[in-house]
């Protein structure tokens, strides 16, 4: 179409202006999925790419199939294998089980612990420090300690997965509630709130945007924990971790690769949930949890 | 236009003769004393870094009085309110005040941002305790009431972030309006809205405010402002600020907006400004 037909069909022809503009919409639609789906698209493809350079160029074929498969043979040997994915099906649903036990109470524990050290300075110069120390303690030095105290199967797995994602969730609770305004404790005091009103009302849900954004964090590092856990705690079902150092032993590479495919998928989709959960609680109020701006 | 009611006082007293009849029943005490929203008597503030922020500071604002206090920035406005509303201590001095029935406007509309317009407004009534607690039906009809005399009817159910500037100090003046209080702090509350709202805001606040009997300290550093809204302009000398002059403001009300246009409007602002440029100096 040409520009002069262009310019007098709106005052012409209102029926087919009208499908154009819902053409021009559609089209918007179109290109907005093209937007959030090409960029995972691209860089998925360059992955495979330098995956397949990799196994192909730069190896000769006896290392290759030690060192690094090539992404078809991992499907076909592997992933498309009953007998190979069923395995790790259960090792993973096992180490769902545990990171989301492990990210409940972590979230528990941690939601709590930063509320009491929120009621007063001296409990926060008291507490934090052991907060740290639960941060930078080598999980490797306390393993025997904990399967001694818990076992070494489920319970033990749930306490390493709780010690490595506690963190965030005290450090940006904590966070939340300090950087609440000002203006609004003044408020709350000038009103006379008691400590449950002011606690109810104003940190918590002020602290909701922090609070989010640390369990975002947690959520992946309780994924890293259960496998963690997998690789000390070999007791009872085996988990990700566990067949990861068993396919590392026997060199079934194809096999490790596949897992580690899985335990990174399920990494990402842990991640998306939490931070799809973050803008529906928030995301109306607060632009951290907000996907796309629908209402302007 | 009165130039005969000169005297704040006399203002303050005519108003409060019909009203006090009222709160004697409740309120037993305010037969024995006469009945001031504010009173400040040598009043001095210094802070714990060594600085004195005011010194020697008497102030009345007398039921059903508007009262605006003006000065130059960092002269200790915001510290004078703090202090008459309990946030914060006097060094020396006494401060009267009914601290549980009064109103603060801040400068900032400090909502509450997952809150709509409606739950802001509610917050200050939820969080009464006791027998001065409403129910919730009531609470809400009162909220209601509130975003009406404001102008917000229809924005109830709106969030902050979906609120102009103006409008969210609007709903900041509706969680003030709704407790009824015996005397109003405003703390430059229209300093950050543009001119145009700013006029507006100021003809309405007058509406809302005045006409009962509660008092108003409201701090400003427009002239204008302060000259329109108020019964008496009090202004502040720099750091440490003290009150170096009065001008009272016999204007009728309401008052309309072409009383800015008005000799006498430009006489009392001029008063202001000069004293203010007295005190800077």
């Amino acid at each position: 179409m040409t520009s002069p037909t262009l310019t007098e069909t709106p005052s012409s022809d209102p029926v087919s202006g009208i499908g154009r503009y819902s053409d021009q919409y559609r089209s918007q639609g179109v290109r907005r999925v093209a937007r959030t789906v090409l960029p995972v698209v691209g860089t998925v493809v360059v992955f495979l790419g330098i995956w397949l350079a990799v196994s192909y160029l730069l190896l000769t074929p006896q290392r290759r199939e030690i060192l690094v498969p090539p992404p078809q043979e991992v499907l076909t040997e592997a992933l498309l294998r009953w007998s190979h994915l069923r395995p790790m099906l259960r090792a993973l649903l096992l180490d769902v089980q545990v990171s989301m036990v492990g990210l409940a109470i972590a979230v528990l524990l941690g939601v709590l612990a930063a509320l009491v050290m929120s009621q007063a300075p001296w409990l926060e110069r008291g507490l934090y420090p052991f907060a740290i120390l639960l941060q930078v303690v080598p999980i490797l030095a306390i393993v025997p300690l904990i399967g001694l105290w818990f076992d070494y199967g489920f319970n033990g797995r749930v306490v390493v997965c709780v010690i490595i994602a506690i963190f965030p969730m005290i450090a940006n609770t904590l966070f939340g509630i300090h950087s609440v305004d000002r203006g609004a404790h003044d408020l709350f005091t000038l009103n006379r709130a008691t400590r449950w009103q002011r606690l109810t009302k104003l940190s918590l849900p002020g602290a909701l945007p922090s609070m989010f954004a640390g369990l975002r964090i947690s959520s992946g590092l309780s994924v890293i924990g259960a496998l963690v856990g997998d690789f000390f705690f070999v007791q009872g079902q085996p988990g990700l971790g566990t067949l990861l150092s068993t396919y590392i032993s026997r060199v079934q590479s194809t096999d490790l690769f596949a897992a580690i495919l899985l335990s990174s998928l399920y990494g990402v989709a842990v991640f998306a949930l939490f931070s799809g959960l973050t803008s529906v609680a928030v995301g109306s109020w607060h632009g951290s949890g907000r996907t796309a701006r629908a209402d302007h | 236009m009165s130039p005969t009611v000169s005297s704040p006082a006399s203002t303050g007293a005519a108003v409060s003769d019909p009203a006090t009849s009222g709160p004697v029943a409740t309120r037993p005490a305010a037969a024995a004393t006469p009945w001031t929203a504010l009173r400040f008597t040598g009043v001095a503030k210094r802070f714990d870094t060594g600085t004195l922020a005011l010194a020697d500071v008497d102030l009345t604002v007398a039921p059903g009085e508007f009262v605006s206090v003006v000065g130059p920035s960092g002269c200790g406005k915001s510290t004078l309110l703090r202090l008459a509303s309990g946030l914060s201590v006097p060094s020396a001095g006494r401060i009267e005040a009914r601290s549980d029935r009064l109103s603060y406007v801040f400068q900032d509309p400090t909502l509450l941002p997952w809150r709509t317009a409606q739950a802001n407004v509610e917050l200050v009534l939820e969080l009464a305790t006791g027998a001065g607690r409403a129910a919730k039906a009531e609470r809400r009809a009162r909220a209601e009431q509130a975003l009406r005399t404001v102008g917000l009817a229809g924005f109830e159910r709106q969030l902050p972030a979906h609120l102009s500037g103006g409008m969210r100090m609007r709903v900041s003046l509706a969680r003030a309006l709704v407790l009824d209080p015996d005397l109003y702090l405003f703390d430059e509350p229209f300093g950050a809205l543009d001119e145009i709202t700013r006029l507006r805001m100021q003809e309405e606040l007058q509406r809302l405010v005045h006409g009962g009997t509660c008092g108003a300290l409201f701090i400003t550093h427009s002239v204008s402002e302060a000259v329109f809204l108020s019964d008496r302009v009090l202004v502040m000398s720099a750091r440490p600020g003290r009150i170096v002059a009065e001008v009272e403001v016999p204007f009728d009300r309401p008052r309309p907006p072409e009383l800015r246009f008005d000799p006498q409007f430009g006489r009392l602002a001029a008063a202001v400004s000069e004293a203010l440029t007295g005190a800077h100096r």
